[in-house]
């Protein structure tokens, strides 16, 4: 799935992937900035962000498919649903997301491979019941 | 210099967008890249969650305190009673309790029944509305009555019932004793002044009328001389003669009878106001007193620095008469246009005309702060008899609750009619469509026509007085 870059101008953020660090840690990285806000995509529910005036079509949570029962049409949909979720953001061109059953039950890994304005990278996200971990990796994404 | 924000900044808050935008300006001067952040960028969500709340605290708090130093504005705003208290040093008046006569009559067989302060409760079941008993007494025996006070279970205007209400029970029920009630042709004589003589009433009139008899000079009945005025019109001078028929040609008969004062049971001054037809009701209850009007009083206390009286100061006073509370809910001052120096007051409550006993105490107390050059009269507006008509469709299975929905609905739409207010046909169709059930209406009238009633008019005063309904019904 294509979309069309809005900007090429990333600017600067502040880290936070799953939560605020104890100190603000400005990112610079241009593809660490769109990859935790496609993180964040996928941590939030969606309309949560109406709550303060924002975005009310922001979100997918991916903590919904814990303890969800996992069928080949679920995963086909989530990934679907997922990769939607990451394509609005106006910097990220193109992907593709794989999701995977974890290796004990109730977990489960989505590896989403991402062409950003700023380059191509990889977003590997581990869920389970109680944590959600995520982790880049920079480079080509086929 | 920074300049003070204006009131209309004070008294509309910034939205929450408005406020992003203002921080966003900040984060942009200082070098932000803030054209970049995107929803779920973390500066943007923070900012736009400080935004939220800072719309929040301004938003539910800034407009009601900056409201709350202005008359004009602090309705509403919470803030009404304490700039009130502060400022005026007015106190908002509290709710009263209806309190009225209902006759228990008894069977024959029956009693008698000692009764005491509390022991009865009637329920009125048009409205539900509970009235305790206010005193002690005795049923007698049977066939008897007797009638007793009672003061309603809870303060505010909705206990306002009609006279003869129809279906009135006992909350536990008295074999044989039934009760009622009535109004009498005439209600109670209030009677101001240290006179012991008094007054009977008889004769038939035919239409309301307001009377007040004035003892013009002191002695026995007979021997002192009275005048009366009707509907607060001049005084009309009966002359120094036992008792009078027909007075003014309403059909009223008053008689002076004396009392344990002879020779001097009537006293010069005294006055005894009382109003046909009776009610039931001998002290109406009201709402806590509105921010609006709390509002107005403050408002007219400016009026009590003046020299000279003015339509504020005498409309302060009627509002603030002791023991009254917020009986009084309307209060129309006017000149006199034929007797110079009279002063016309009409008041009304919020079920309109207000017993006589509330007139007096009124009176008495405007008198006593008026200049000498002033010459106050406190009545109650005149009533038009106001019946309403048409046809109303409605579910069969709600027939009942509608009949009772229609009787509430009419009733507290007539009495929130003003003083020389006009009854609309719209809004009467309005009222009866919002009821549950009701599925059509029809043919609406007031007095018989199908056009609204303007009350009173020019020094007229006129108030609306509702008759039993003549809806019909069908059902579907």
């Amino acid at each position: 799935m294509m979309a069309t870059l809005l900007t090429n101008f990333i600017g600067s953020d502040t880290f936070c992937l799953t939560d605020l660090e104890r100190v603000d840690r400005q990112v610079a990285d241009p593809r660490v900035i769109i990859g935790q806000r496609i993180a964040r995509r996928w941590q939030t529910p969606r309309g949560a962000l109406a709550i303060i005036n924002d975005d009310p079509d922001f979100g997918w949570d991916i903590t919904q498919y814990v303890n969800a029962k996992i069928t080949a049409s679920t995963i086909s949909t989530a990934q679907q649903q997922l990769l939607a979720e990451a394509l609005k953001d106006e910097q990220v061109a193109s992907g593709t997301v794989e999701f995977s059953p974890g290796p004990s039950q109730g977990e489960f890994v989505v590896t989403g491979r991402f062409q950003s304005a700023a380059g191509p990278f990889t977003l590997t996200m581990n869920v389970d019941q109680l944590t959600v971990g995520a982790f880049f990796t920079f480079g080509v994404t086929s | 210099m920074a300049t003070s924000p204006a009131l209309s900044a004070l008294l509309n808050p910034l939205t929450v967008e408005q406020v992003f935008q203002i921080l966003l300006a900040v984060y942009q001067a200082n070098g932000f890249p803030t054209q970049s952040w995107q929803p779920g960028g973390t500066e943007r969500t923070r900012l736009k969650a400080i935004a939220t709340a800072l719309t929040d605290v301004s938003s539910n708090y800034v407009p009601g305190v900056t409201a709350g130093g202005f008359t004009t504005l602090a309705p509403g705003t919470g803030w009404m009673p304490l700039l009130a208290s502060e400022l005026y040093n007015l106190e908002q008046e509290p709710a009263t309790h209806t309190v009225g006569t209902i006759n228990l009559a008894s069977a024959t067989g029956v009693g008698p029944i000692t009764v005491t302060s509390g022991s009865l409760i009637v329920v009125f079941a048009g409205t539900g509305n509970r009235y305790i008993l206010a005193e002690d007494g005795t049923i007698p025996a049977g066939p008897g009555s007797v009638d007793l006070s009672f003061v309603a279970e809870f303060a505010g205007a909705k206990y306002n019932d009609p006279s003869n209400s129809g279906a009135l029970t006992l909350v536990t029920p008295i074999p044989g004793v039934t009760p009622t009630n009535p109004a009498g042709t005439y209600g109670e004589i209030s009677h101001v002044g240290s006179g012991t003589g008094t007054l009977t009433l008889g004769g038939s009139p035919t239409i309301p009328h307001q009377v007040v008899v004035r003892i013009d000079s002191t002695g026995d009945s007979g021997v002192a001389s009275w005048s009366y005025s009707v509907d607060g019109g001049a005084f009309v001078s009966a002359g120094a003669v036992p008792s009078a028929s027909d007075i003014g040609g309403t059909g009223i008969d008053v008689t002076l009878v004396d009392g344990v004062g002879t020779p001097n049971s009537f006293i010069e001054g005294d006055t005894y106001t009382f109003a046909t037809p009776g009610t039931w009701i001998t002290s109406q209850g009201a709402d806590i007193e509105s921010d609006q009007a709390l509002s107005q009083r403050c408002r007219d206390r400016w009026a009590t620095l003046a020299a000279v009286g003015v339509t504020g100061l005498y409309d302060l006073l009627a509002r603030s008469t002791p023991d009254v509370g917020a009986q009084v809910t309307q209060v129309i001052v006017q000149p006199d246009p034929d007797i110079n120096n009279k002063l016309n007051i009409v008041i009304a409550g919020p079920a309109g005309v207000l017993p006589a006993g509330t007139i007096s105490a009124v009176q008495s107390y405007v008198q006593a702060r008026t200049p000498i050059t002033v010459f106050p009269v406190v009545v109650s507006p005149s009533t038009t008899n106001v019946t309403l008509g048409g046809t109303i469709t409605c579910q069969a299975k709600l027939f009942a609750s509608v009949q009772l929905a229609v009787q509430v609905a009419m009733t507290n739409y007539i009495n929130s009619v003003p003083i020389n207010g006009t009854i609309r046909i719209a809004r009467i169709i309005e009222l009866l469509m919002e009821i549950e059930g009701v599925i059509d209406v029809a043919s609406v009238t007031i007095n018989g026509d199908a056009l609204n009633l303007a009350l009173g008019g020019p020094g007229i005063f006129r108030i609306a007085s509702l008759q039993p309904l003549a809806f019909g019904y069908s059902t579907q």
